[in-house]
């Protein structure tokens, strides 16, 4: 889906119905629907083509910690700044402890 | 034609004789191919007394278990004896328990390719009999009973199980349970993915210590049953435990300092062997030290994380000899250790939700 404002495109990723609504895992070795995969079908991409994405988080039946640090605290590992990161994906949910806890996983990265 | 002489005459006729022996032999009732098809007489089965209730928690019913799934284990599995599990004195299946002996059977199916070794006395007790059968344990024993799971207690119960990481039929199930709030269900889904995925990551990394020496073991089981006023979430995998894949794994990391650390924190720098309960209470508290690299992901904190702001909710780890169990209390939340004579041989996991939400325990 793609929402356009003042000539900014910006790509909305649901990930209950444009990944999986049960994410789960941390690599792809772990399971089909795991926090590698998402980052490098859908955030990388993004990264690399400096684009910017609206991951809509809520539409899943939950996240193991293991899937969302993976997903994006492992773009920090993979040479991605925090302010890279932040600039290129906005995360949108009504749990704003979800919020939190991501913004967490990216910036323990930071610090190692 | 050309007339016989007397040596071929000889001959002729000894070949005839011989020919209407075999015929005769063979027309014979009891000639001994036909006693070579009848059914080689089947070795009498070792009659296996299956516990009165099925549960771990409670220190005598934890032993009565799995004196009985280790026997049975012994039997089939490694002995490859003929067993007949004998239910008529159970009377009770509970969460915990049942799954682990689900478990097992399961395994052990896999490992043999068949149950054919097995077969069962049925229970006596009705409420038994419908979750054995709905359960699908009656079945795996070979035991053909026409009685029909309708309880509502019983046909609540339901099962995933897999493998790898894949929670699809988790999230299905906690999603369908109706009197789940969404965020205590999401919150549940944590859990259960979490520790799957520690199934995937470390729960295998060695032989199990049960004699079998089962070199590609794998496998994760769950339970959900839903009551009137309570949800039970139950996980178990048949791995080598906390006890085993928690010193192991820090000290792949490089963190044996922090280990000790924390071992010497909780329980004292005089100490030099842990117990499991322990060592799971010491993983929590690693999980909950900002020193740890947080790339390892939080595990076992996403379990407590499935119950801790629900009064009333409870945690219970129990991994080889070893049982954790938190409550969240309004004031502080409780932990206890306990210390089991036996080992179940693998990890599991029970979330206990109440669900009437009128107490919420801050976070």
């Amino acid at each position: 889906m793609n929402a356009t404002t003042e000539n900014i495109t910006t790509t909305i990723i649901d990930i209950g119905k444009d990944f999986s609504r049960y994410p789960a895992g941390r690599y792809e070795t772990d399971g089909p629907f795991n926090g590698e995969l998402f980052r490098a079908k859908f955030l990388v991409p993004v990264l690399k083509n400096n684009k910017q994405i609206t991951i809509e988080l809520d539409g899943t039946a939950g996240y193991g910690s293991s899937f969302l640090e993976e997903a994006f605290g492992g773009l920090v590992r993979l040479g991605y700044s925090s302010t890279q990161i932040k600039t290129a994906i906005t995360l949108h949910s009504e749990d704003p402890s979800l919020l939190e806890e991501i913004e967490e996983y990216i910036l323990d990265a930071e610090q190692g | 034609m050309r007339r016989l002489n007397s040596d071929d005459r000889i001959v002729w006729i000894r070949l005839s004789n011989k020919r209407e022996k075999k015929r005769l032999k063979r027309s014979n009732p009891h000639h001994n191919r036909r006693k070579s098809k009848k059914p080689l007489a089947t070795p009498p089965s070792y009659v296996l007394k299956a516990p009165e209730i099925f549960e771990l928690i409670g220190g005598k019913n934890h032993k009565k278990l799995l004196e009985f799934i280790g026997k049975f284990r012994d039997k089939v599995l490694i002995q490859k004896k003929r067993v007949k599990i004998d239910f008529s004195n159970t009377k009770r299946m509970v969460v915990c328990g049942t799954l682990l002996f689900f478990s097992e059977l399961n395994r052990i199916e896999r490992e043999l390719g068949s149950l054919n070794l097995v077969s069962c006395i049925p229970p006596k007790d009705e409420t038994v009999s419908q979750v054995l059968k709905h359960l699908g344990i009656l079945k795996m024993l070979n035991n053909k009973s026409p009685i029909i799971p309708e309880r509502s207690d019983v046909i609540n119960w339901k099962i995933a199980s897999g493998e790898i990481t894949d929670a699809t039929k988790v999230g299905q199930i906690l999603e369908a349970q109706s009197k789940l709030p969404k965020d205590k269900s999401k919150k549940l889904y944590r859990g259960v993915s979490e520790a799957m995925t520690n199934v995937s990551q470390h729960a295998y990394m060695d032989l199990r210590n049960d004699g079998a020496k089962i070199v590609d073991d794998k496998g994760w089981w769950m339970f959900c049953r839903e009551e009137d006023d309570h949800i039970f979430v139950a996980f178990c995998d048949l791995g080598v435990g906390i006890p085993i894949t928690l010193p192991k794994t820090m000290e792949e990391n490089k963190e044996e300092n922090l280990f000790t650390a924390i071992l010497q924190k909780l329980f004292g720098s005089d100490k030099n062997k842990y117990s499991d309960g322990e060592l799971i209470r010491a993983a929590i508290e690693i999980k909950r030290s900002r020193t740890q690299k947080r790339h390892r992901g939080k595990g076992l904190l996403d379990m407590i994380k499935a119950i801790e702001t629900t009064q009333g909710g409870r945690l219970t780890i129990l991994s080889n000899k070893g049982g954790y169990m938190y409550n969240p209390n309004e004031t502080k939340p409780s932990e206890d250790i306990k210390k089991y004579k036996d080992s179940i041989l693998g990890t599991l996991i029970l979330w206990s939700l109440p669900l009437n939400w009128t107490t919420e325990v801050k976070s």
